[in-house]
């Protein structure tokens, strides 16, 4: 599955999936002046980062409130606390510098491997002590500016089909509508935050060892092929000419799979920015699926909206990055006013200060990948992914400290 | 001469006339001894944008001999609480939700001296003091009022109810808290960020020979000060509002600076 786009990944670094980040274009002349040293440093940034990410993990054994304010003391107690930010909504003090730097380390991530990067924003918040409701609306709330931003620059290089863009948006907007019903309920029981664990679970488990899979097929294939190009060229140089042929690079197939059965679906129409001819109630229902966990996970849907947008729907991959991020500014927008109004959990100097951050971490980070291959990039982002959820299957089964918490409607109200 | 009667006189009445105004003032005092006296600083404490908590010095006078305890504690209020439990054999989740009435959120103790040499095991005030006064007059309900709450059950949420508060110092018994000198005490209590807004009372008790000998009560108030209480009022009064202010100020900002990075790279 999904071979068409393991090739394009390998052939241009422009395919590695970038969120809002503006795609990074690599002329094969820039291409050649990249220092050797580039990858071990791009990967000694990502391993940095990814410490940095599980050391917060690792020093939060739970999300108590108390927590918030620890960010870093030596530096805090240095400048006589005007580095505490209090968060009107939330109603928490955190780190200014850990808070602008946690929206940094994610916004580098979304940069490199070009996802948006709130999957990961809403559980690190969580673990600084941010409820879990203000935590998702709030991370919804900065993916406004951060998902705005790369739409204009995707549009300004015609990566956008609006039509295929406004079917998922309207299915998106539905979606989210719900999504926002359901936190409602959720709230309700009590159990908000275990929900948010399970089916951050469930969904990063599935899209980590999917993409973890893919992408070591992907290496393995690539060495293969490379071994056997080279003892073909030296079979060639020997004198053995009748092999020159199978030097040639193997014909892609156009692969599409669940082709068959979205041609049987009513209302078929063509989107033609897209190449692709298919029903509308296709990327209706993907919108819809997306919109339910923008609202519920505090997550733009970039990672489960692009592969499914490429493997499945076999749209070329900047087609599908541009698409998703214009859909997901409305997205966002619906979802982030829903949040305000019948929750009120939208804490704006929260999702401001991690936008300052994850806008210019974006940027850095778009730089550190372009030395990086497609699939070696998606394999550290698979690792990564795996990570989250195996810290999230430990929060959820070991035993924990106190049986007893505090509701999420308490909060000292 | 008649002058010097007049001083004579002044110099015995005049004494006499103030402590016997003295005696008066005791007697309106109530039948505690008067000189217990208490003071706080600030009166009201802001929340602004760099706020991490603050101080609050607590300060006063208490009679010679005896021993000072000090209770800073906001209103009883409702708490709801969850008990994890394993579901499907694995999974720890919320399995039950109960609602603790009249518990404050804040409850901090100072004393001066260990609480056992203070006051005797049965006495009503040591059970306030104690480590579990916070939620000595707390009750516990089921929060869908279903299912009744056995005594050892509510046992079970009141002390988790403690330990959480504890951890975040919201709870807290400072035995040797207060520093007592000559009569002069003073404490200073550290309320953490976490503690609410909203009126805190503060009640200092002087304490000899296992009785109450002085009771003094005053309060401060922590609130929202700023662009702090601006944004909180504004996102609960005018939710429509401010949630069209936070998707206007988003998308600025992340464009703004994709737009200068842009500029940086030509």
């Amino acid at each position: 599955m999904g071979d068409d786009m393991i090739s394009t990944q390998n052939d241009t670094r422009t395919d590695v999936i970038v969120d809002h980040a503006p795609v990074p274009t690599v002329s094969p002349k820039q291409e050649a002046r990249a220092h050797p040293l580039r990858l071990p440093l791009a990967g000694g940034a990502v391993a940095a980062v990814s410490v940095t990410a599980l050391w917060w993990a690792a020093a939060a054994p739970n999300s108590s409130a108390a927590l918030a304010a620890r960010g870093f003391p030596g530096l805090t107690d240095a400048l006589g606390g005007f580095l505490n930010f209090y968060l009107p909504v939330a109603d928490v003090s955190v780190n200014l510098v850990a808070l602008v730097g946690l929206g940094f380390a994610v916004g580098c991530l979304s940069g490199l491997f070009g996802v948006g990067g709130g999957f990961l924003m809403t559980p690190l918040l969580m673990m600084f002590g941010i409820p879990a409701a203000q935590a998702a609306a709030s991370s919804n709330c900065q993916m406004v500016g951060a998902s705005s931003s790369g739409a204009i620059a995707h549009t300004r290089m015609g990566n956008v089909d609006v039509k295929l863009g406004l079917t998922l948006l309207l299915g998106g907007l539905v979606g989210g509508t719900a999504g926002v019903q359901i936190v409602t309920l959720l709230r309700t029981l009590g159990n908000f935050e275990s929900w948010v664990k399970i089916v951050y679970v469930i969904v990063l488990g599935l899209v980590g060892s999917l993409m973890l899979g893919e992408s070591t097929t992907a290496l393995v294939k690539n060495w293969v092929y490379s071994i056997r190009r080279q003892t073909l060229i030296e079979l060639v140089r020997e004198g053995y000419t009748e092999l020159q042929a199978r030097l040639a690079p193997p014909e892609e197939p156009d692969y599409r799979p669940f082709q068959s059965l979205m041609a049987r679906l009513p209302l078929q129409t063509t989107f033609h920015a897209a190449g692709m001819k298919a029903s509308y109630i296709a990327p209706f229902a993907l919108g819809l699926l997306v919109g339910v966990l923008t609202a519920i996970m505090g997550v733009g849907g970039g990672f489960i909206m692009l592969p499914a947008l490429t493997y499945i729907f076999g749209v070329k991959t900047k087609l599908a990055v541009g698409t998703s991020l214009f859909q997901m500014v409305f997205t966002s927008i619906n979802v982030t006013f829903l949040q305000a109004v019948s929750n009120g959990t939208v804490d704006i100097t929260l999702a401001l200060l991690l936008l300052v951050g994850s806008a210019v971490g974006a940027q850095v980070g778009a730089k550190l990948g372009r030395p990086l291959k497609g699939h070696q990039l998606r394999i550290l982002l698979g690792l990564l992914v795996l990570a989250v959820t195996v810290k999230l299957i430990l929060d959820l089964t070991l035993a924990p400290g106190t049986c007893i918490v505090l509701a999420e409607l308490s909060g000292g109200e | 001469m008649a002058a010097i009667r007049v001083a004579i006189c002044a110099m015995i009445v005049l004494p006499l006339a103030f402590l016997a105004a003295g005696i008066a003032h005791a007697d309106a005092g109530g039948d505690l001894r008067p000189n217990l006296a208490l003071h706080v600083s600030p009166a009201t404490i802001e929340i602004g944008v760099n706020y991490a908590g603050a101080n609050e010095e607590l300060a006063g006078t208490a009679p010679v001999g005896s021993q000072v305890a000090v209770v800073v504690s906001t209103a009883p209020t409702s708490s709801f609480l969850s008990k994890k439990d394993k579901v499907l054999g694995v999974l720890w989740m919320n399995t039950e939700s109960v609602k603790v009435e009249n518990a404050p959120v804040v409850y901090l103790v100072y004393t001066s001296a260990p609480l056992g040499g203070l006051l005797p095991p049965g006495d009503p005030l040591r059970a306030e003091l104690d480590s579990s006064g916070p939620v000595a007059g707390a009750s516990v309900v089921d929060a869908e009022g279903g299912a009744s709450i056995t005594a050892a059950e509510a046992k079970e949420y009141l002390d988790g109810l403690c330990q959480i508060r504890l951890g975040e110092g919201l709870y807290g018994l400072h035995e040797g808290g207060v520093t007592l000198h000559d009569g002069a005490w003073q404490v200073p209590v550290a309320l953490p960020s976490t503690a609410p807004p909203g009126d805190y009372q503060v009640t200092a008790y002087a304490i000899a020979d296992n009785t109450v000998v002085g009771k003094a009560v005053t309060d401060f108030t922590i609130e929202k000060s700023g662009v702090v209480s601006l944004l909180a009022n504004m996102a609960h009064n005018s939710p429509s509002v401010y949630g069209g202010m936070s998707i206007l100020l988003a998308g600025t900002i992340g464009l703004g600076v994709a737009r200068l990075f842009s500029k940086g790279r030509n």
